[in-house]
């Protein structure tokens, strides 16, 4: 346990590097976490339909913001020679509180809803399913009467989807989604139309007709969807640019440290060399040390950042229906670790080019 | 003892461009088994030569052979440090952060023998050294001459054919000097190691075979 001596003869600035290791894995973890969860979510969110083409404005950057006729539905319909149903989605005050993400499904997909309670929704009345996240936080039952922004509806079932941004949400039939999002006009408008194509053939097929015969509209694989969002890539990278900063931080948080002991040390390090150690078992010592603080930095990162998520989760996420995730994702997890690995590795450069050009006569009579 | 251990041949070390002489054509020669003493006031060069034999630093010019070998040719300096020579510092330069027993293994890891190995003769070598009982302190928490008596078992760890003692005892009362100089003047002998030791005290220089007076960075007494 020599590499723990030496790291106690300095407590406060091990303990010092400690915690700034613990916080820029923890950061990184957490945000690495989040990010993961939601881009599961927005992919969850489409596949939980079973479509596997969907069809949006070209211009469009999130689904909230593209626009597809009713005219142009038909159109497609007839162009694709198969069913396309239409969808609408947005944000809707529930309950008098927080908004909550609401799907306007058309009639033929409403059997494709996973119903957990309840019964299915029928058509043509104010019924709604609700999201099991959402029944739970908001304490609603089946049966209940609940306002969506200023028309109420009947809880008729509860749907489980995967997606904890389905599942935090709302679905209802298209006429009274059409009402309580205000876009009840002639002719109709909605944001999205699906298609299911079958298979992968069939869907490259529809792509390249829709870009073909509609210019106004763009049809991508459900799969492909969420990824290519111009708001999940800018969430995305600022995330992980948030997540780099915090590692990078950390890594020289720890380099300070290194090149403090290879300043202080110098003189061990030279009786070593000295006695017969080469540079890189010198190096290896030192290595032992680092590695110590980036394991022990990054498991106290990944618990203190499982103990964030599981505090941030009991808060609403203002009220955007997004519900964050509760445990921290084993990919960020894994990452930490290769990060701290990596990290060890990095800061080791500054000693090492000490220790290779130590002269051990000079060295042992440094101060 | 005609056995030649070690030939210095006029070797030369300046610093600073040429501006310092540390070593001015110095030459002497030791046997297998030998002990030789080099005296000389505060900067003649006697930490210098021992540097130069202990291959810590090269010569300016001149030639250094330790058993046979010339120095100038050594490819690995810390593979000759660690099997060829032991040094003894005047400052203990123990590790702090390691037990005395784990800085007598110090230089048996350099060569990589097995733990077990390490160990075993590590505590034999402690117990020699009357330090069983604390193999396990730090040296921070024992006294000067214990840490004195642990460096000579670091020194003696890798049984290597030569023994580079500078000041040894300068930092210890007399008793502790002499119980010090004692103790790895018998390993030599038992071991049949050369010794170099550079000091300034007459009475430890009497301990050894032969005696070089330096000054200046040359040696007075014709070796």
């Amino acid at each position: 346990m020599i590499f723990l001596r030496n790291l106690l003869r300095t407590k406060v600035r091990t303990a010092l590097t400690l915690l700034g290791v613990t916080v820029g894995s923890g950061v990184f973890v957490c945000v690495a976490s989040l990010t993961l969860d939601m881009q599961q979510q927005f992919a969850h969110s489409q596949a939980a339909y079973n479509t596997e083409v969907m069809i949006s404005s070209a211009d469009a950057g999130t689904p909230l913001r593209s626009r597809i006729t009713s005219q142009e539905i038909e159109q497609l319909q007839a162009a694709l020679q198969r069913p396309v149903s239409p969808m609408l989605t947005g944000q809707v005050s529930f309950d008098a509180a927080a908004r909550r993400p609401l799907l306007g499904i058309d009639e033929q997909s409403l059997g494709m809803i996973p119903v957990v309670g309840g019964r299915p929704l029928q058509p043509g009345q104010p019924e709604v399913l609700i999201g099991v996240l959402l029944a739970e936080s908001a304490r609603v039952r089946v049966g209940a009467t609940v306002r969506l922004g200023e028309t109420e509806a009947r809880v008729a079932g509860l749907f489980r989807s995967g997606s904890r941004y389905v599942d935090g949400g709302v679905i209802a039939g298209l006429p009274l989604a059409h009402r309580v999002l205000g876009r009840a006009g002639t002719p109709q408008d909605f944001n999205l139309a699906l298609v299911q194509s079958g298979d992968e053939t069939e869907s490259a097929r529809i792509v390249a007709l829709v870009a073909r015969q509609f210019p106004r509209l763009r049809a991508q694989p459900t799969v492909e969807f969420a990824g290519i969002l111009q708001i999940m890539r800018t969430m995305e990278v600022s995330s992980w640019t948030v997540a780099f900063i915090a590692l990078l931080g950390a890594t020289i948080v720890v380099a300070n440290t290194l090149v403090m002991v290879a300043a202080e040390r110098t003189r061990e390090l030279g009786v070593l060399m000295a006695i017969g150690w080469s540079p890189w078992l010198v190096l290896r010592m030192l290595l032992a040390e680092v590695a110590a603080l980036c394991l022990a930095g990054t498991v106290l990162g990944n618990a203190a950042a499982q103990g964030l998520l599981s505090l941030l989760s009991q808060v609403h996420p203002a009220g955007q229906g997004w519900n964050l995730p509760t445990t921290i994702a084993p990919q960020a997890m894994l990452a930490s670790a290769a990060a701290a690995l990596l990290m060890a590795i990095l800061v080791m450069a500054w000693p090492a080019h000490v220790v290779f050009r130590l002269q051990p006569a000079q060295a042992m009579r440094h101060d | 003892m005609t056995d030649e251990l070690l030939r210095v041949h006029d070797v030369r070390k300046t610093y600073d461009k040429g501006r310092v002489i540390a070593l001015d054509g110095v030459s002497l020669t030791l046997a297998a088994g030998e002990s030789l003493a080099v005296m000389g006031p505060s900067g003649c060069g006697k930490s210098s030569l021992l540097s130069l034999i202990g291959l810590l630093d090269v010569p300016t010019s001149g030639r250094i052979e330790v058993a046979g070998q010339a120095l100038g040719e050594v490819r690995d300096p810390y593979a000759y440090r660690a099997r060829t020579v032991g040094f003894i510092f005047q400052d203990h330069h123990l590790i702090p952060a390691m037990t005395l027993l784990e800085n007598v293994e110090a230089p048996m890891v350099a060569l990589g023998l097995p733990r077990r190995v390490r160990r075993e003769r590590a505590l034999a070598l402690l117990e020699d050294m009357d330090l069983l009982p604390r193999a396990h302190a730090l040296p921070a928490t024992v006294s000067g001459g214990e840490r004195q008596r642990a460096a000579v078992g670091r020194a003696l760890a890798n049984r290597p054919r030569l023994l580079l003692a500078d000041e040894p005892t300068g930092n210890l009362d007399s008793g502790n000097g002499q119980r010090v100089v004692e103790l790895f003047m018998r390993h030599a002998r038992e071991q049949g190691l050369g010794i170099v030791m550079a000091t300034h005290n007459p009475e430890i220089a009497r301990c050894c075979d032969r005696l070089v007076l330096m000054r200046d960075g040359r040696i007075e007494t014709p070796p």
